[in-house]
């Protein structure tokens, strides 16, 4: 037997490194994802068989008013939550990287919201968006400003403002974290060149900060749009999709359609629509991670 | 190009090896059924052995708030395993959260080997073939203990054989604040639906968030969907005909029946504004803080109240859910213990239910959680725990026990109906989406058809 040349032997190496990587992803993401494909186009129910049934089980969904809905509420909560978060995620983290006192204690505190498990936090909102024994209604009932409980989770409108109100409290120190990575890096130079040049702190902030932190921004807000845009947790347990499907979203609507109503294949369905619009923002967010490796 | 094709079959090789361990499961053929059994026991890792060859039962309870119930339960399933040499897997876990459970054994074939369920998963497991006949077990029991309350067999008697059997209900009753009522001019407790309307309007005062009718919604709710369905055949309407198979969720009577319901929450402003959305633990949290002077629930909140709360035991009554024009209508909220045929150890699963009914062993079960839940052996009636006036209320309700998929038989159909609580989202589409009765009705007939359908 010819003995592998020495060049072979490192390519042979190189192929058996990366195998694990391989086979993890047949096995754990491209084989559940051909399987979740060929369920959404039959009438699997949980236990039952599966019969081809092509698009029937999208026509069924887009004619579903809930499902309408929870499109749109998806859209909804997933554009506002978002906005909340970099809004706030980007104040929290200018002010951590001002020179403030008790910086180090501040920026632990920070923190606490998203260390926290997901199961604690929506049920400590659930408990202050009471209408019994609620903190916030006890407080604005104490100060006279209302003399009936807010109904935060049960009015339809206000529904959907208390479980994105608890999303942005869940998630902006994520994009707070990673801008603040972000601003350590900026040298301090510039800004001083720019208040010698006469420079106020909105135009350093939209000339020096952003462009900056953009690659940063940019990566953070998309990231935490797909997992916005997946939650489950926080709706689930403070609405339950509740008042009258004002607060489904597809995560929830999913969930309701296969685990209660026993409707695989059209609980996958109802995911699989949703699939091209995060393919999207993967891709930007993998290009942008290229992008950023060239650089 | 050699290299790479060698370096590809040699990764696929690895990779289909890796998916072909996955999924080497030594599974066989049920020759006409089309599904494949594990190879032995209904055990979690679906063997009916442990390692060192000795016998296995996985259980999975129904977890209740009182933990000496669910302790002695444990402990009874425990003590069988000792007795008989059986390795236990016993589980103690909430209603609402066996569904997900129950829905990843059936897919994952992990079921367990005894498993508590109401009747209407006994019913939709029925229909996927996935219930033993326990019908000698029950034969046996009845043997021993007497009969046990007919009217609770049917609903898991398909084909004349019995596929689960009743082990406790949970029976709805009124529970009133005396004081309330009193203060607002009633010296009784309603009677009928007009009265309890009434009472509840006289009650309510939102300045000091009270509200007489402590009644609710909600996507999760079952408590809600049990009021709503006994209060709407109280009223005359129904969603399945007595053939069992027309759906009648539209008719006039229905609708009629939706509107009155519908006035409590929108003429009479006397539920909660939270009603909307209240998950199953809300009426008892509405009850016990005062926001509510009437609530529908089983007899656990009585029992919370009598061990926590004296000053609130000392005002509450009890009453049977109100009657309507159509008769008096009584939720059947019931737990059945069944055996799931994926079980190797079938005839094992089977002592060990019959273990469960021995009726000095039961009888001590049951007088915890008094009236929390009732027996469903008909000489129950006649203990003394049950001749209370805050107690008789629970039982003399199976008088008027009513099952899913009235007039007519329940069927798994029916039973689906009821789960996917759209009686709850039907209300939901009238109260907080501003649906007329008429439309929420045409919604709802159009879902339960398309189930009956299917």
């Amino acid at each position: 037997m010819r003995a592998l040349s020495r060049e072979r032997k490192k390519e042979l190496l190189a192929y058996c490194l990366i195998a694990p990587v391989i086979i993890y992803l047949i096995v754990f993401m491209l084989f559940p994802f051909i399987w979740a494909l060929w369920t959404s186009v039959t009438n699997r129910t949980i236990g039952g068989n599966a019969d081809f049934v092509g698009i029937d089980n999208f026509v069924t969904l887009v004619r579903d008013r809930v499902f309408r809905q929870s499109v749109w509420n998806t859209i909804v909560y997933t554009l506002f939550a978002v906005l909340g978060k970099v809004v706030l995620g980007m104040i929290m983290a200018l002010v951590l990287n001002a020179q403030i006192p008790l910086k180090n204690l501040s920026r632990v505190l920070l923190f606490i919201p998203w260390t926290i498990p997901t199961l604690v936090s929506a049920l400590t909102w659930r408990w202050m968006y009471s209408d019994v024994g609620g903190f916030f209604n006890y407080i604005l009932m104490s100060l006279n400003i209302v003399n009936a409980p807010v109904p935060w989770l049960y009015d339809p409108k206000l529904a959907m403002v208390s479980i994105i109100v608890a999303n942005i409290w869940r998630g902006a120190p994520f994009i707070a974290i990673s801008l603040l990575a972000g601003l350590q890096s900026i040298p301090e130079d510039y800004y001083e060149a720019a208040q010698i040049d006469g420079a106020n702190a909105i135009i350093r902030f939209l000339h020096i900060t952003i462009p900056s932190i953009k690659d940063v921004l940019i990566l953070s807000t998309l990231i935490t749009t797909i997992w916005t845009f997946n939650d489950f947790e926080i709706v689930w347990l403070l609405t339950g999709g509740g008042p009258g499907n004002a607060t489904q979203i597809l995560s929830t609507y999913g969930y309701t359609v296969g685990f209660m109503n026993l409707n695989l294949s059209k609980a996958i369905s109802s995911s699989m629509i949703a699939m091209p619009f995060l393919l999207i923002l993967v891709t930007i967010i993998t290009n942008r991670f290229k992008k950023s490796e060239v650089d | 190009m050699k290299k790479r094709i060698l370096a590809l079959v040699l990764v696929s090789i690895m990779a289909l090896s890796t998916l072909a361990a996955c999924s080497k499961k030594d599974t066989t053929d049920e020759p006409g059924t089309g599904t494949k059994t594990p190879p032995a026991g209904g055990a979690s890792d679906g063997t009916a052995e442990t390692p060192d060859g000795q016998r296995e039962l996985t259980v999975w309870l129904q977890r209740v708030v009182n933990e000496t119930t669910n302790n002695m339960i444990e402990a009874r399933v425990r003590q069988f395993g000792e007795e008989n040499d059986v390795t236990i897997n016993v589980e103690l876990i909430p209603y609402e959260n066996m569904m997900p459970l129950w829905t990843s054994g059936i897919e994952a074939k992990t079921l367990p080997d005894v498993s508590f369920m109401q009747y209407q998963e006994a019913g939709r497991f029925y229909e996927q073939g996935l219930l033993t006949d326990v019908s000698d077990v029950i034969a046996t029991i009845e043997e021993a203990n007497g009969p046990i309350i007919e009217a609770l067999k049917g609903p898991t008697t398909f084909g004349g054989a019995q596929y689960a059997i009743p082990q406790r209900f949970f029976s709805v009753a009124i529970h009133y604040r005396t004081d309330m009522l009193e203060a607002a001019g009633f010296n009784a407790p309603p009677a009928t639906w007009d009265e309890f309307r009434e009472i509840a309007k006289a009650t309510t005062n939102p300045s000091e968030g009270i509200y007489g009718a402590g009644i609710g919604l909600g996507a999760t709710n079952s408590d809600a969907e049990w009021l709503n369905q006994v209060m709407l055949w109280g009223l005359g309407g129904a969603i399945i005909a007595e053939d069992s198979q027309t759906i009648i969720a539209n008719s006039p009577e229905t609708v009629a029946a939706l509107d009155y319901m519908s006035q409590i929450y929108l003429e009479d402003g006397s539920t909660p504004p939270s009603a909307v959305n209240w998950d199953d633990a809300a009426n008892n949290t509405a009850f016990l803080t005062g926001q509510s002077a009437m609530v529908g629930n089983a007899g656990t909140l009585l029992a919370a109240i009598r061990a926590d709360d004296p000053e609130l035991y000392d005002v509450t009554g009890i009453a049977q859910i109100p009657a309507g024009p159509a008769g008096f209508f009584a939720p059947s909220a019931g737990g059945y213990l069944g055996i799931f045929n994926q079980s190797k150890n079938q005839e094992l699963a089977k002592e060990l239910l019959a273990y469960l009914f021995d009726y000095d062993w039961y009888k001590s079960w049951i007088d915890v959680e008094v009236p929390s839940i009732i027996p469903v052996f008909e000489r129950s009636k006649d203990e003394p725990e049950w001749q209370d006036p805050l107690t008789r209320p629970f039982i003399e309700s199976m008088d008027g026990v009513t099952f899913i998929g009235y007039p007519g038989e329940f069927t798994p159909k029916a039973g689906e109906v009821f789960n996917l609580k759209l009686l709850n989202e039907t209300m939901a589409n009238i109260v907080v989406n501003g649906m007329t009765p008429q439309e929420a009705a045409d919604i709802l007939q159009e879902k339960v058809e398309a189930i009956f359908n299917k």
